[in-house]
């Protein structure tokens, strides 16, 4: 079910409410059903995945709290083979079979292994890293085994963050479902204006930049520089409203129900740094391959190589997650370079007073936007092949290149208010204060109007539905 | 009180949820007018809403009186929108017995053999290539062979794949549902028509489900009016896909015939792009194309030539269909086509 959708509106309502008239057991079984039915609603069928997962992780995660030794790290590993070997089937596995065709084309052997034709389950690897999470903090001693399955299934399917996160720990989110929320007015208002905020972000800003974008993308090759530049910094706002729409509507719909989900963008555009932009943007993505991939390689602990090689490595697999494409892979990589040149400055160059001014701080925001802007090219093309003809193209920008007329001069300048006004609200407003309720009644039904008068509405799916 | 109003939103909720998500709870409530009718004002009013395009749908009377029919005409339209139940009935003809098959919805007749039977293949110009690109098939003559017992016992697992594509199907439709049964007052309207004038006076954005004339005084759905669509009424279509097509009419008329039907008639419909701009693009003229064409057997009613001559408005101003002068002309023809089976 989409967030963006009436379908979801009247979702929610009912399961609001009737969550209002129920004990802790009834809630919890509410709770079930209702993810079971926002899950099933995409493509039925997968949810038997979803319930093969949940099964394996929850005997794993007892099994592996009752065992020692040798025995305890096997039942984690197969724990963990069985969640990445579904992932890897569904997301990967046409990937490798095409990059095996190439390779084995090179030397003229034909490939017979058959590609597979199936859809890829709706937010596949957010649920299966969110379940990966529990069996390895269960396995490091920091988390009990759930005992209870049914706390336990929501724990992978609470619909809110279920098909595109954030990626929950069980160390938060677990305790509270199995306490009994109070209905708290103020986390009602606070949860409805984020709600409506989202959704305000994803259909007014996100769905108008994509109609630029989505043009400007499709053939690059036939636009010319100053359309796929336009284009390009549009997109930047495009996905950040997307995905962060998406996580302030899950936030918002979980914490009107008295759950506390993580934080998972701070104003990434105002970061001054590329690890300060990985530090604000998909924060439970990245704190998830810091705790699990980055740290257990070596971290900051093992020499400069280590780090060096352990920081790409993780950026690469980041990508890779993204997506089963070269572009994610080289977009990923991109980050870790970034990184990795980021550390040797710091290392190998003092740091000068006027490196303390707000000039300063203010042209190393900007240098990190546009390397992070120039980055999402690869993100967002559809091949490296497209992506090297965007980057040709917006180098050979001159003074003769025309916009499009998929946008009128009204809706372009109306395009940029909104980036500008996004801006504004992130720097000088960036959460919504408590408010009584007769302001947040304004406020709310303000907020749903504009987004249903500036609206556009496609039926667009999130971006990040898609992994 | 807040529990009574926690209860009641509950409730509203559920129900409007329930008449959304079930197919027949749907049908039900349409028929019951729980929610209004959302092609109240027009089809094309429903798909832009344009205030300029809003006109209540036309109410046409029933010209027949049926107690002075003595013929033993049995008319079937194997017919689309235009002449659907909510158009046409038995009301409109003068024939002893009417019935109306739907192009999506093939059935099994029994014709009588002491009565004249006679099959009308109707077709609006855009449904062409859709109704003629194979031989129909959406009629079939009753026989035993159709009513042998069927082997009702189902599996488990089919009992599964039955339900698993029937939840698939109304959640497929439920979106689309809530925005009829719960976004679909009058006063629901006013925002839509609202965001509907903003949008394409500001952004000259519009749904790409409608097109406007040149001048933006006439409507016109996509099908017909898209120069990209296949359909439309300006897409170019050559010389061998129209024989094509006739071909395929005169096997229908063969194949019916051999059925037992007295008469097959073809009548295809103008678009109303076709009438009111067809300078929007490059016409490609199939109707006047198919009914011409020196291969085709069939009997052609033809309405084209007189909705060309025609000076009163033919089509609903905010639908793609014909109002109830437009229909009445078509009736007019059938029933003197009719007149010679008396």
């Amino acid at each position: 079910m989409l967030f963006n959708s009436a379908h979801f509106i009247v979702f929610f309502i009912i399961v609001t409410t009737a969550y209002f008239s129920l004990g802790l057991k009834g809630r919890l079984y509410l709770l079930l059903f209702a993810s079971c039915y926002f899950y099933m609603v995409f493509r039925p069928i997968y949810i038997l995945i979803l319930f093969f997962t949940i099964v394996i992780d929850y005997y794993a995660g007892i099994w592996i709290e009752q065992s020692t030794g040798s025995k305890r790290k096997l039942l984690l590993i197969i724990s963990l083979i069985s969640n990445i070997g579904i992932l890897a089937y569904f997301k990967y596995f046409n990937f490798l079979n095409q990059n095996l065709t190439h390779l084995l084309g090179y030397f003229k052997v034909e490939n017979n292994i058959p590609f597979l034709e199936i859809l890829l389950p709706i937010g596949l690897s957010f649920h299966t890293f969110q379940a990966m999470s529990y069996t390895i903090e269960v396995y490091r001693g920091k988390q009990p085994a759930e005992q209870h399955f049914g706390v336990y299934a929501l724990y992978v399917m609470f619909y809110p963050q279920l098909v595109a996160g954030p990626i929950e720990r069980p160390q938060n989110i677990l305790p509270q479902l199995k306490t009994f929320q109070k209905y708290d007015l103020e986390n009602v208002k606070s949860g409805l204006l984020l709600m409506a905020w989202g959704l305000f972000k994803k259909v007014v800003i996100a769905d108008r930049l994509a109609l630029f974008v989505d043009y400007a993308y499709n053939q690059p090759s036939e636009k010319n520089g100053l359309t796929l530049l336009m284009a390009t910094f549009f997109y930047t706002f495009q996905i950040y409203c997307d995905f962060s729409g998406y996580s302030d509507i899950a936030i918002g719909s979980a914490r009107v129900m008295g759950y506390n989900l993580m934080e998972n963008f701070k104003s990434p555009y105002f970061s001054g740094s590329i690890s300060e932009f990985w530090r604000r943007w998909h924060i439970s993505l990245s704190s998830w391959f810091r705790d699990y991939l980055y740290i257990p390689l070596g971290g900051n602990r093992k020499g400069i190589t280590r780090k060096y090689l352990g920081l790409f490595l993780v950026f690469m697999v980041s990508g890779l997650w993204h997506g089963a494409k070269w572009t994610f892979v080289v977009w990923g990589s991109l980050h870790g370079i970034y990184l990795i040149l980021a550390a040797l400055r710091q290392s190998l160059l003092p740091d000068f007073a006027i490196s303390k001014s707000r000039l300063f701080s203010f042209l190393n925001v900007l240098a990190t936007f546009i390397i992070v802007m120039f980055s999402w090219v690869f993100f967002r093309a559809s091949g490296i092949f497209d992506a090297t003809q965007i980057f040709k193209k917006i180098a050979q920008l001159n003074f003769a290149d025309e916009l499009p007329n998929i946008m009128n001069t009204n809706e372009l300048i109306f395009s940029f208010i909104l980036i500008f006004a996004l801006l504004l609200k992130e720097k000088f407003y960036f959460s919504f204060r408590p408010l009584g309720s007769i302001q947040f009644g304004i406020l709310f039904v303000f907020l749903l109007f504009l987004t249903y008068f500036l609206g556009v509405f496609s039926n667009q799916q999130f971006i990040y539905f898609q992994f | 009180m807040t529990r009574f109003a926690k209860y009641l939103i509950l409730i509203i909720a559920l129900f409007y949820w329930s008449i959304s998500h079930f197919e027949t709870l749907y049908s039900w409530a349409g028929k019951n007018r729980i929610y209004p009718d959302d092609y109240r004002y027009g089809d094309l009013y429903r798909l832009s809403f344009l205030p300029e395009f809003k006109e209540k749908k036309e109410v046409c009377e029933d010209k027949i009186d049926q107690s002075t029919i003595k013929n033993k005409v049995h008319l079937y339209l194997l017919g689309d929108s235009f002449t659907d139940e909510s158009n046409l009935n038995v009301n409109n003809f003068e024939v002893e017995q009417y019935n109306y098959i739907h192009w999506d919805r093939p059935q099994t007749v029994e014709l009588d053999n002491h009565a004249k039977n006679i099959l009308i293949l109707q077709s609006v110009e855009r449904s062409l290539k859709l109704h003629f690109v194979k031989q129909s098939d959406e009629l079939e003559i009753k026989s035993k062979a159709n009513s042998i017992k069927q082997n009702t016992h189902k599996s488990i697992l089919e009992y599964a794949e039955n339900w698993v594509n029937t939840f698939s199907k109304n959640t497929k439709n439920t979106e689309e549902r809530i925005w009829h049964t719960l976004l679909n007052y009058d006063f629901v309207l006013f925002f839509k028509e609202l965001k509907a004038s903003f949008d394409l006076k500001l952004f000259d954005r519009k749904s790409t489900n409608y097109n406007l004339s040149a001048d933006k005084k006439q409507i016109f759905y996509f099908e017909e009016a898209d120069i990209n669509c296949p359909n439309s009424a300006f897409y170019k279509v050559s010389d061998t896909e129209i024989k094509a097509f006739v071909d395929i009419i005169n096997n229908d008329l063969e194949h019916y015939k051999n059925m037992g039907f007295e008469e097959v008639y073809l009548a295809l419909i103008p678009n109303k792009v076709s009438i009111l701009d067809p300078t929007l693009g490059k016409y490609n003229h199939v109707l006047e194309r198919v009914q011409t064409h020196p291969d085709l057997k069939i009997k052609v009613i033809d309405i084209y030539t007189q909705f060309k001559k025609e000076t009163r408005p033919l089509f609903s101003k905010s639908d793609t269909h014909w109002n109830c002068y437009g229909s009445s002309i078509w009736q007019a023809e059938v029933n003197a086509e009719i007149q010679r089976y008396k």
